[in-house]
């Protein structure tokens, strides 16, 4: 077969080369900004992690003593497992739930467009907002939800104030409030399923559950994988539903790594072992991405 | 080329949480003399709508060629704000702060000693002790706030009681006999509330107890903490009681004491809330409002927290700077003015001789407050022991643990600490 040659020189590699320039430099900021805001902080909280830096006083190597402390405390493993658990719960309920919301948000109702705005208004609302209603409809002895449930015959509950409902009461919470964003990301997917595959499976004879689980399911792939994705990297950041609902308690039974990581830096005045504890969850974002991201391909193809 | 495509996004995504946590690099500042030009001075103030603009001005008047830059904190970022920019090296040359974070910055050398700047016989002792450290004066307390009781005196005379609860012993009896319910059973107005969200007011509220029972939370040399010795546990338990035996409240449940008492939700509490919302807004309702000390099994005590004021040791003008914090806390102007802005009785004791803190009538119910003070363990991983502490006290009361049990593996965590 005959080598194609790229040209020496001339008029072609000129166009070649600024083409190539211009591509840099339209990339050039964003890689900057992403450089200076994301990889330079990051490189400098790697090597604080190997410091007792304070913010204030100047920090002295001590090595990989903060990662051997933090491997050895309660604490971080009650945050991480709490972390775990919360992003997947989140992950998995706002991935499934929102899916089925799209489905009934894509039929023809009447109303649509309140439901579609009501769905989504959580999504638009601060955290600060949030906790704050919930907590009005949390509260023990004057709230609404234990009115309602006593209405029921059934005893009131301390939803944050009790270890084993705190956490599920917060994912709830977290699904409520992530769920605008992924049913929006559905819609547009269901949207954009051409009519003519949904009707050829009709005259195929595919019906109800088997159609949507052989033709709308697979066709969604991609669309899950991506809510999936983001909803989990959401989940990793818990910090503002933690620290406005519960402080991590009781009993840490809702502290998360990023809430610990910010308790360590800001109140602790241990900023080098908050990067060590900052370090250990890239790492386990880092793992849990990849995985992700090379397992696409099987999740994804249909 | 895919794999390292993948390695690449993975690592994209990973950076993207991981560094939006990771402050900026250091650059400590250079100290510089300010004589003979116009200065400018960096005022960060804690807490919306409390400038001293009048003690600013006062300062300004004295200091010609000095102006102050005013900026207003919330109190929720505070601390982020105050460190960040002491990391970043424009941190501001004096700032006001809550009276809990003074040992842990005080420790790492963030502040500026004032001995030279005031006269310490103008000041109240507790004034002096919450702002000393390693034997030098580092801040000024700008106004005191006392863990008191607060007690609704209609509630308590309803139910036949001519006086707020003195003992232990009292506020078990009293605090049932003024829990509301209605027919279901189910609490309509709170008895006596224990706090089980914030850390601090779980720790302050328990450390109350604890020292009225007679306890010492660390050994002399402060090697070693005792909180789990019989005071502690005995501390633990009755509060615990009040949830789960005597049911005088539901854990949660009260948000804002100020609030919730002018709402008519809460009988008694210990607070160190200002009760200025209170007055500002149903000042008829504070007719029925007492500030007592609180109850006490063998000691009268009452936990004193409040509003700092430091000059930080970064500044480049350390005299002017030294002399703003004064005119904010040590001068009748500053000390009353912020007293007017917060409700919090002044340290410095010629502000007590003025018509306002004389005609002031809760400033009045806690006149004598300050023998009985006491300022919490001073020590700079205080936090940190009060996070511990507020888990233990939280896993006791709510989750049913042991008290000596939970108490014990909460002293053994802060006991390696100080290892």
């Amino acid at each position: 077969m005959k080598k194609i040659q790229r040209p020496k020189s001339g008029y072609r590699h000129t166009v070649l080369l600024s083409e190539t320039t211009s591509a840099y430099l339209f990339v050039a900021p964003a890689v900057l900004v992403f450089v200076l805001l994301r990889i330079v902080p990051a490189i400098w909280a790697l090597y604080t992690s190997f410091t007792d830096y304070s913010m204030i006083a100047e920090g002295t190597w001590v090595g990989v003593e903060n990662y051997a402390k933090l491997l050895s405390s309660s604490t971080f493993w009650k945050a991480l497992s709490n972390t775990l658990v919360y992003t997947l719960s989140l992950s998995v309920l706002g991935t499934l739930i929102a899916l089925l919301f799209a489905m009934l948000l894509n039929q023809k109702i009447r109303g649509l467009a309140f439901f579609r705005t009501a769905f989504y208004a959580p999504v638009v609302v601060s955290w600060v907002a949030v906790c704050m209603i919930w907590q009005y409809i949390l509260n023990p002895a004057f709230g609404f939800l234990n009115y309602f449930i006593s209405l029921m015959g059934l005893e009131s509950q301390g939803w944050l104030q009790n270890a084993t409902l705190a956490m599920p009461v917060i994912i709830a919470i977290s699904v409520w409030k992530c769920l605008g964003y992924n049913i929006v990301i559905y819609l547009s997917a269901l949207q954009g399923i051409p009519a003519y595959i949904d009707e050829a499976a009709m005259v195929d004879g595919a019906k109800g559950f088997f159609r949507f689980r052989r033709v709308t399911w697979q066709l969604l792939k991609p669309t899950t994988f991506f809510i999936f994705l983001i909803t989990m990297l959401a989940g990793f950041e818990a910090f503002d539903q933690i620290s406005l609902l519960t402080e991590g308690g009781p009993a840490n039974a809702t502290t998360t790594v990023v809430y610990e990581v910010y308790r360590n830096a800001f109140v602790y005045l241990k900023m080098g072992y908050a990067c060590a504890m900052a370090i250990v969850l890239f790492i386990i974002i880092l793992a849990v991405s990849m995985v992700m991201i090379r397992s696409q391909k099987s999740i994804v193809e249909y | 080329m895919k794999k390292s495509i993948s390695i690449l996004l993975a690592l994209v995504m990973a950076l993207s949480l991981f560094a939006c946590s990771a402050p900026a690099a250091t650059d400590k500042p250079e100290r510089a003399a300010a004589s003979g030009e116009d200065v400018t001075l960096k005022l960060w103030v804690t807490g919306p709508g409390n400038t001293p603009h009048k003690a600013i001005a006062e300062f300004e008047e004295a200091n010609p060629g000095v102006k102050v830059e005013v900026q207003e904190l919330e109190w929720d970022s505070y601390t982020e704000k105050i460190l960040m920019s002491v990391a970043a090296g424009n941190a501001p040359d004096v700032v006001t702060y809550h009276a809990t974070m003074f040992c842990p910055w005080a420790d790492k050398g963030l502040f500026l000693p004032i001995d030279d700047y005031v006269d310490k016989t103008e000041w109240s002792d507790v004034g002096l002790d919450m702002g000393t450290w390693n034997d030098q004066l580092l801040a000024l307390s700008w106004g005191v706030n006392y863990r008191a009781l607060y007690s609704r005196t209609d509630k308590l005379a309803a139910a036949g009681f001519d006086h707020a609860p003195e003992t232990w012993d009292e506020l078990i009896t009293m605090a049932q006999a003024v829990t509301e319910r209605d027919a279901n059973g189910s609490i309509t107005c709170i008895g006596f509330d224990v706090p089980t969200v914030e850390h601090y007011e779980i720790a302050a509220n328990w450390y109350d107890f604890f020292y009225t029972a007679g306890g010492k939370f660390f050994n002399d040399d402060q090697t070693e903490v005792l909180f789990n010795g019989a005071e502690g546990v005995e501390a633990a338990k009755l509060l615990g009681d009040f949830i789960n035996v005597y049911k005088t409240t539901l854990p949660g449940a009260i948000d804002d004491h100020p609030i919730d008492m002018m709402n008519n939700r809460i009988a008694m509490v210990i607070s160190n809330y200002a009760d200025k919302s209170l007055m500002d807004e149903a000042p008829e309702l504070f007719e029925d409002v007492e500030i007592t000390l609180p109850p006490y099994k063998k000691v009268k005590g009452v936990e004193v927290g409040g509003h700092m004021v430091s000059a930080l040791a970064a500044t480049k003008n350390p005299d002017l700077a030294s002399k703003l914090a004064v005119a904010c806390a040590g001068t009748v102007t500053g000390a009353v003015e912020h007293a007017e802005l917060e409700n919090s009785i002044p340290s410095y004791l010629p502000a007590r001789e003025t018509e306002y803190y004389q005609t002031n009538k809760s400033l009045q119910m806690t006149k004598g407050f300050d023998e009985y003070a006491f300022v919490i363990p001073k020590h700079p991983a205080w936090a940190q022991f009060e996070d511990i502490l507020s888990n233990a006290l939280t896993d006791i009361w709510l989750n049913g643990a042991d008290a000596q049990t939970a108490l014990d593996a909460a002293a053994a965590e802060c006991n390696a600490l100080l290892g």
